[in-house]
């Protein structure tokens, strides 16, 4: 068995060495795929991030009815704190919400009076648990809050979130399209490969089976040879991966562009690095597996 | 060991290769198919390895009827045997002497033990020497003793040889078939395919099946 796997490397490689103008071939089509595969999951990786990260800032208002008694005040208070999802409320008055205009916006100091008093409604400032920080769990806050008697309005600020998380669902579904349409070009091309360097030893196929070589030994070889191409441009399209993000990442920073200074600050983790490695191995495994299965009938 | 039961073989509807074939060879005899060339002596072997299969008829090999047998254990019936083939067969990208280990790695001899034996072997037929070149380089006698070399190193129960001296001098296939009667000895069934009377002379412990256009025509 370790005999047979020792042998498998040393024939696989050295055909793949042998043939370096076929294989190359296919090992630059996975690393092609492979590496649209990458880009597509450093961009994810990072809006998971950001989305993450905004959405723990996020924040929820209600604003009150005008004039609320007393008793209504305090059930809309009670209220808030039997619910789950907030983590501390600040109650901001007539008052306070005035005062604070004031001092944002010290040049329209004369604005509420000239349209006839306080304009702005008492109101809550919520901050929710982490646990519920998602665009789901707001909106469903949001809509039980709605319904509180006393409430008049509910704002919370998601409309950057939800946008960014469209965005990636669409990339998502792009990503996934375009790598299966390259993984299954990947593999076709190296199923093509493999065919051509086993029709060109088919003679030496046919010597080893009359001499009682079975189909996994003569197999073996070349299934090796389809799995150290995969395996190669696994590691190749990393590298190109980490340079262009490199080079990106320099030239945002460079931009000063807040947004996509954003964008990309973080590279894949070790978990996608070998995804994507045992991704091509598997890729040229079942690429020669395909085209091999044909030459072996007795 | 090899049981045949009216056996045909066509390859093509108006000339049979082979026609009406009976015959029983038992474990441990040494047998001679003679007969002109064009006979059908390299088919007669080719249905005992199933390179090819009978038209009609029934074969035993081991008492297994190897028309039925399912593909995969088509390696192990040849594993069992060794083969000469009358265009030799070996890997011409390959030594010589992996040309001749590769039959044991197929068997998962350890390399230790390879290394030794496919010495001694390729030493017993004389190529020793060329044990580095690659078969293109060799001689057509100096290929065919590495066939037989290949033939025997996993001591076969069963030899088939098919014209093991056609490129030999005298001398050397005298040799080569002191070395097939000592694996005969040693309880190896052999079966030998030669258009050369002059072969079977030098087996005295034999039985010859002379086959013409297909047919046995004397059975001694
Ligand atoms: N693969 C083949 N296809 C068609 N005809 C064949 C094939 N092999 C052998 N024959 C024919 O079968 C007959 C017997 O051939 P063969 O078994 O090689 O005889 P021998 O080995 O005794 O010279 C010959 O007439 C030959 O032309
Ligand atoms: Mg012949």
């Amino acid at each position: 068995m370790f005999r047979a796997i020792k042998y498998f490397l040393r024939e696989g490689w050295s055909s793949l060495w042998h043939n370096k103008g076929a294989n190359f071939l296919s090992i630059a089509i996975i690393i092609v795929s492979l590496y649209v595969l990458g880009v597509f999951l450093v961009l994810s990786t990072n809006f998971n991030h950001i989305l993450a990260r905004w959405s723990e800032n996020v924040q929820v208002n209600i604003y009150l009815e005008e004039n609320l008694s007393e008793p209504a005040l305090l059930y809309v208070q009670e209220r808030l704190s039997i619910l789950p999802e907030i983590e501390e409320f600040v109650y901001i008055s007539k008052q306070e919400a005035l005062q604070r205009f004031h001092t944002l916006f010290p040049s329209l100091r004369t604005l509420p009076d000239d349209i006839g008093g306080n304009p702005f409604p008492p109101s809550y400032e919520l901050k929710i648990k982490k646990e519920y920080q998602t665009i789901d769990g707001v909106k469903r806050l949001a809509s039980s809050l709605q319904r509180l008697d006393g409430v008049k309005e509910v704002s919370y600020d998601l409309q950057w979130i939800e946008r960014l998380s469209t965005v990636m669902k669409l990339l998502r579904v792009i990503g996934i399209f375009l790598v299966g349409v390259l993984v299954f070009s990947a593999v076709s091309t190296t199923s093509n490969v493999i065919r051509l360097l086993a029709y060109a030893r088919k003679d030496e196929i046919d010597i080893m089976k009359l001499v009682g070589a079975s189909s996994w030994f003569i197999k073996g070889p070349f299934l090796v040879e389809g799995m150290l191409q995969g395996f190669i441009a696994g590691i190749i399209s990393i590298g190109i991966l980490y340079l262009s993000y490199r080079l990106v990442s320099y030239y945002l920073a460079l931009s000063y562009n807040l947004l996509f200074g954003f964008l990309l600050f973080t590279f894949l983790p070790l978990e996608y690095w070998l995804g994507i490695i045992s991704g091509g191995t598997l890729v040229g495994l079942m690429g020669s597996f395909i085209s091999i299965r044909k030459f072996l009938r007795y | 060991m090899i049981q045949m039961f009216n056996v045909f073989k066509n390859y093509d509807p108006v000339s049979p290769a082979l026609i009406d074939i009976s015959l029983h060879i038992r474990k441990g005899e040494f047998v001679f198919i003679s007969g002109p060339s064009g006979a059908g002596k390299t088919t007669f072997l080719k249905l005992i390895y199933r390179e090819e299969l009978p038209t009609q008829g029934q074969i035993l090999v081991n008492r297994r009827n190897i028309a039925k047998l399912p593909p995969s254990k088509i390696p192990y019936l040849r594993r069992s045997m060794g083969i000469v083939f009358q265009d030799f067969k070996l890997l011409n990208n390959k030594t010589i002497f992996d040309n001749v280990s590769f039959v044991l790695k197929i068997l998962g001899v350890p390399v230790s033990v390879t290394k030794k034996k496919v010495f001694n072997m390729l030493r017993m037929v004389d190529i020793h020497h060329k044990m580095k070149s690659l078969p293109p380089q060799l001689s057509g006698g100096e290929q065919q003793r590495v066939v037989i070399a290949r033939a025997l190193i996993n001591d076969p129960a069963l030899l088939l040889a098919d014209e093991p001296t056609g490129n030999l001098d005298p001398e050397l296939s005298m040799e080569i078939m002191r070395l097939f009667e000592e694996a005969n000895q040693k309880g190896t069934t052999v079966v030998v395919a030669t258009h050369n009377p002059a072969l079977i002379g030098c087996i005295s412990n034999k039985r010859v099946i002379m086959l013409d256009k297909g047919r046995i025509v004397r059975y001694y």
